[in-house]
């Protein structure tokens, strides 16, 4: 896998304003200030940032959604399913501590995430950068940590040993919750999206 | 590979082998866990296998049970001192995850070529618990040759 420093430097600058459009509409939703910024974007190596990923041996919830159309990319959000809950009592409006277990509100409310996040992103990276992606239905799941990373990155390392990783930091205003958020683009969209905006680098 | 001092995680298709008294852990979801222990040098290892066969590219191969498995033996043999005779093997994992995911029988084609491999290679399997739908947690102990094993939401067994 080889990409020049420049072509992840604009790759960097689309990201920053998709997630921008998604932190403002998940705001909206909760009714708080959700901030995501951009942590890294990255050439992962495929063995050493899962075995990273397996030292984070908690239990969590995630919401993956896989994007088509012209270009191809995925998304993970997970949280620890005890945020989980204080999740659900944002979009519920309820006191946060209201709700005591996972049950279908707090999967629905994981769903519901997904759905902000993966619409706002794409949508933002249509609108300005002539990308074709649908997002596909979110699919909720709650396994460790390292797990469900894994399950995001499968499918590229079938064809290489590395990947093309975005890292965000994701908080939500007046809570500690700590939440992963990634976004793993095919390589082969990635270049096509270059093209699509005329980058020749 | 890497020989090594202290417990250490494994990541996606890596090998890890070391000597007593020391511990392996990794997750496992629908890859499939290859532990090796010869009982008698006190050696272990644990190979974690992401796809069932390698497809004639110059990818790592500790990645695929076809090239890693007998790659894995090898090195348990001729560079960690490991006793071929005295080797047992366990294995984990193998579930499936995603429902709509397009590798859906992934895990199971995985545990399907380990089983194939150790078989051709003659080594037993003395404990394994794959499949489901859910992640695997284990922990090898190279000194004992027991694996704790946690699958999401049940309780810990040991192997």
């Amino acid at each position: 896998m080889n990409i020049t420093q420049d072509r992840l430097k604009i790759l960097e600058i689309m990201t920053g304003i998709s997630i921008d459009r998604a932190s403002r509409a998940l705001s909206k939703s909760l009714r708080t200030g959700a901030r995501i910024s951009l942590s890294k974007i990255f050439i992962a190596d495929l063995s050493e940032t899962t075995e990273k990923m397996n030292e984070d041996q908690r239990e969590m919830t995630s919401v993956m959604v896989d994007f088509k159309g012209n270009e191809g990319c995925r998304l993970l959000f997970m949280l620890p399913l005890e945020g989980s809950l204080i999740l659900t009592d944002l979009f519920l409006r309820q006191r946060i501590g209201t709700s005591k277990a996972y049950d279908v509100f707090t999967e629905s409310a994981v769903q519901e995430l997904g759905n902000i996040l993966a619409s706002h992103i794409s949508n933002a990276l249509v609108s300005d950068f002539n990308a074709k992606l649908i997002p596909q239905p979110p699919q909720v799941h709650n396994d460790y940590a390292g797990v469900i990373f894994s399950n995001l990155v499968l499918e590229q390392g079938m064809v290489d040993d590395k990947l093309l990783l975005i890292e965000t930091i994701f908080e939500i205003s007046g809570t500690e919750l700590e939440c992963y958020l990634f976004l793993v683009p095919e390589m082969t969209s990635f270049t096509k999206l270059l093209d699509n905006i005329g980058v020749k680098t | 590979m890497e020989y090594i001092q202290n417990a250490i995680t494994v990541g996606v298709g890596d090998l890890k082998i070391t000597q007593s008294p020391n511990i392996l852990k990794t997750l496992l979801g629908s890859c499939i866990g290859v532990v090796l222990h010869d009982p008698v040098n006190k050696i272990g290892g644990l190979l974690h296998i992401m796809l069932p066969k390698k497809n004639g590219n110059d990818l790592k191969i500790t990645k695929y049970a076809n090239t890693g498995l007998p790659y894995f033996i090898r090195q348990m043999i001729t560079h960690a001192g490991a006793s071929r005779g005295a080797l047992y093997a366990k294995i984990f994992g193998g579930a499936r995850m995603f429902e709509t995911n397009s590798l859906l029988n992934i895990g199971e084609s995985n545990e399907l070529e380990v089983r194939r491999i150790l078989k051709e290679e003659g080594i037993r399997i003395v404990a394994s618990r794959t499949g489901g739908t859910k992640g695997y947690n284990i922990l090898f102990d190279t000194e004992t040759g027991d694996v704790t094993c946690r699958i999401f939401g049940e309780a810990i067994v040991i192997y």
